[in-house]
């Protein structure tokens, strides 16, 4: 009963998704226009950390964008009327998912624009399977941070500002793992180097998804 | 409370910048002499401002209070 | 007799408090060697000055001075003089030829005896484990029990910080857990007096916070600005892990007080910023214990710090230090403790 209200929570976010084109076209538009700004003022960076470091301010600030509309539709009858249906954990876990999809696709693309416009010399050694784990760890932990703070936010008036305010200073640390772990795939390392980052990354996933699945429904039980 | 503290903060942060612009070595010498010791009496004396900053934010609101109560 | 029950614990605070402030102002640091002029010896005879701290080389006839390696004596500084209470001349003959070109500093007179490393350094002798012509130095028993505080490298006087500066941290965490704690018990029982807890214990937390930013980033400026080669600074703000954790939690903690400041409906408010404070303190509290095992730090215990490696805290100081940050948490708590009752107070006459 409660993977199928996850699967059929899904589903409806997709089609919701598929229903209004506009708003994914607009986050990669924001992507790129993010990168191609970058790109304008950098063209190379001779420094793999720092390339590596943009990259991830990057990646940060367009999921922010993208994740602080996910609560955003709740008010509308529709939507109101779904969610009685539904179980409340099965709601943030629907959402957790389906942002860090989302999220893991906006990543994929915005590494190869990345990598289009911006270059960087000192390539040639990394290891991008290492890197590919890194991405997914790191977007998973800001995905599913922001999921749960955007549901706190969307309390509020003003939403993105205080999502901001609120997820950055708890983003920092799992951002500051995943810049040091990717910076070591980038070098090179192999998955015996980084298995401390893996570890430490996955860990913090499992506590984010735990704690948002217990705390969620205080926030739903209005 | 976190709005005045956050001032206080910056205003801090202001204040010692400029200073140790201006005049960088007559500060830093009075608090490299005679064994740093002036470096521990600007600690204890931030932390007996900081204490006596929360006891004048409790007579405040202990005040208003007592206003409050009257009526 | 019920007034005792109710109010031992603030007793202990003050008690805890008044002896923290009277050993780190009252007990002296310890005897040292401060500086050598000049620091590079080259083969031959050498006129060196050493400069002490606390020191009282006027009037004493057993000072012995020494250059030595691995507890074996090296060289015996000879035609020793006293210029005053803290200075003293030695006269050091290097041979071309020595086991070690590393020397460390050893002193004993009759008050101290004192050890220092890598304070001077020899120039253009060989490594040769022939010891043939060395001296034998005759240590003088220094008295040892004398009461103080441990002189360090760099630290100096400001090591008595330790008892204000880091017990602000201590104190803070304490808070910020008690803040935790009765968020959880909001969220079970929704009774609003939890809440007015969990939110002052807030405010004495990044009151806390604040002084142990201030204090530390005074304390930082004038010890670690001047040393080492790994991490140069110059400013107030040092890149170190510890002061990144601490500026995490401010910054959580501020998020949180704007949070509640954008909530009108006072139940809708309290249980918002509770789901907030245990979400944010569990991950603040995970990333606190990580972070410093993927970075180095300036801070004792952690890895690449050359000046205070060394260093942990000695019987001495663990003496005062213990009390210290018992009576300072204690002393946070009572802050905290005032502030409840103040707001039920005025919830009372608010509902009257």
């Amino acid at each position: 009963m409660f993977v199928k209200q996850i699967v059929h929570l899904l589903k409806h976010e997709l089609l919701i998704e598929m229903k209004q084109k506009h708003f994914i076209s607009s986050i990669v538009l924001y992507i790129v226009s993010t990168i191609f700004v970058c790109s304008l003022s950098f063209t190379t960076i001779a420094e793999t950390s720092i390339w590596n470091g943009l990259f991830w301010i990057i990646i940060l600030f367009s999921l922010t964008n993208a994740i602080s509309k996910s609560f955003l539709n709740e008010n509308s009858d529709k939507q109101i009327f779904l969610y009685t249906l539904i179980n409340p954990r099965a709601l943030i876990l629907g959402k957790i998912i389906y942002n860090l999809l989302l999220s893991i696709a906006l990543v994929l693309i915005s590494f190869f624009v990345f990598n289009f416009f911006i270059q960087t010399e000192g390539l040639d050694n990394m290891n991008y399977g290492l890197y590919l784990i890194a991405v997914v760890l790191g977007s998973t932990s800001i995905s599913s941070t922001l999921t749960m703070v955007s549901a706190i936010a969307s309390k509020t008036n003003n939403n993105i500002g205080i999502l901001s305010i609120l997820a950055f200073p708890i983003l920092i640390p799992s951002l500051l793992l995943s810049i040091q772990f990717s910076n070591l795939a980038i070098l090179g390392g192999t998955v015996e180097m980084s298995a401390q980052f893996i570890v430490f990354l996955s860990l913090i996933n499992l506590l984010i998804v735990i704690l948002s699945f217990l705390l969620f429904p205080y926030l739903w039980r209005e | 409370m976190t709005k005045k503290t956050t001032l206080l903060l910056l205003s801090f942060i202001a204040f010692i910048s400029n200073v140790s612009l201006a005049q960088d070595n007559a500060i830093e010498q009075t608090f490299h002499e005679s064994g740093k010791i002036n470096v521990v009496v600007a600690v204890v004396m931030v932390i007996f401002i900081g204490i006596i900053f929360y006891l004048i934010k409790l007579e405040k609101k202990i005040s208003k209070l007592e206003k409050n109560s009257d009526k | 007799m019920n007034s005792i029950k109710k109010h031992w614990w603030k007793a202990l605070a003050v008690v805890l408090l008044l002896y923290t402030f009277a050993f780190s102002f009252l007990v002296p640091l310890s005897s040292t060697i401060k500086s050598a002029s000049p620091s590079s010896l080259e083969v031959g005879k050498n006129a060196v000055v050493l400069i002490g701290y606390n020191t009282e080389f006027e009037a004493d006839e057993n000072i012995s001075i020494s250059l030595e390696y691995d507890h074996k004596t090296l060289v015996c500084g000879t035609e020793i003089k006293q210029i005053n209470a803290n200075q003293i001349s030695v006269n050091f003959n290097i041979p071309d030829s020595l086991p070690s070109k590393i020397l460390h500093l050893r002193m004993s007179t009759s008050n101290f005896s004192s050890f220092s490393p890598e304070l001077i350094k020899a120039f253009g002798i060989t490594e040769n484990q022939d010891t043939s012509n060395l001296c034998i130095v005759n240590a003088y028993n220094s008295s040892a029990d004398i009461l103080d505080i441990p002189n360090r490298l760099q630290l100096n006087e400001t090591i008595r910080n330790l008892m204000f500066h880091v017990p602000m941290w201590f104190t803070m965490m304490v808070i910020l857990f008690i803040s935790f704690f009765y968020s959880i018990k909001y969220l079970n029982t929704f009774d609003i007096k939890y809440d007015i807890i969990a939110r002052e214990a807030v405010n004495i937390g990044l009151l806390f916070a604040a002084l142990g930013l201030i204090t530390g980033s005074i304390w930082a400026k004038f010890t670690w600005s001047e040393h080492t080669d790994l991490f140069t600074t110059k400013g107030w703000w040092v890149n170190d892990v510890k002061l990144n954790g601490a500026a995490i939690t401010t910054l959580i903690y501020v998020a949180y007080r704007i949070l509640r400041n954008s909530l009108q409906e006072e139940h809708q408010k309290a249980k918002i910023s509770a789901v907030y404070n245990i979400f944010a303190f569990v991950l603040m509290i995970v990333f606190l214990m990580i972070l410093p095992r993927i970075t180095d730090s300036l801070h004792p215990g952690n890895g690449g710090n050359p000046a205070f490696g060394k260093y942990d805290l000695d019987s001495t100081l663990r003496m005062v230090f213990y009390p210290a940050v018992i009576g300072w948490i204690l002393l946070g708590i009572w802050m905290l403790s005032l502030k409840k009752r103040f707001f039920n107070l005025e919830n009372k006459l608010e509902n009257d």
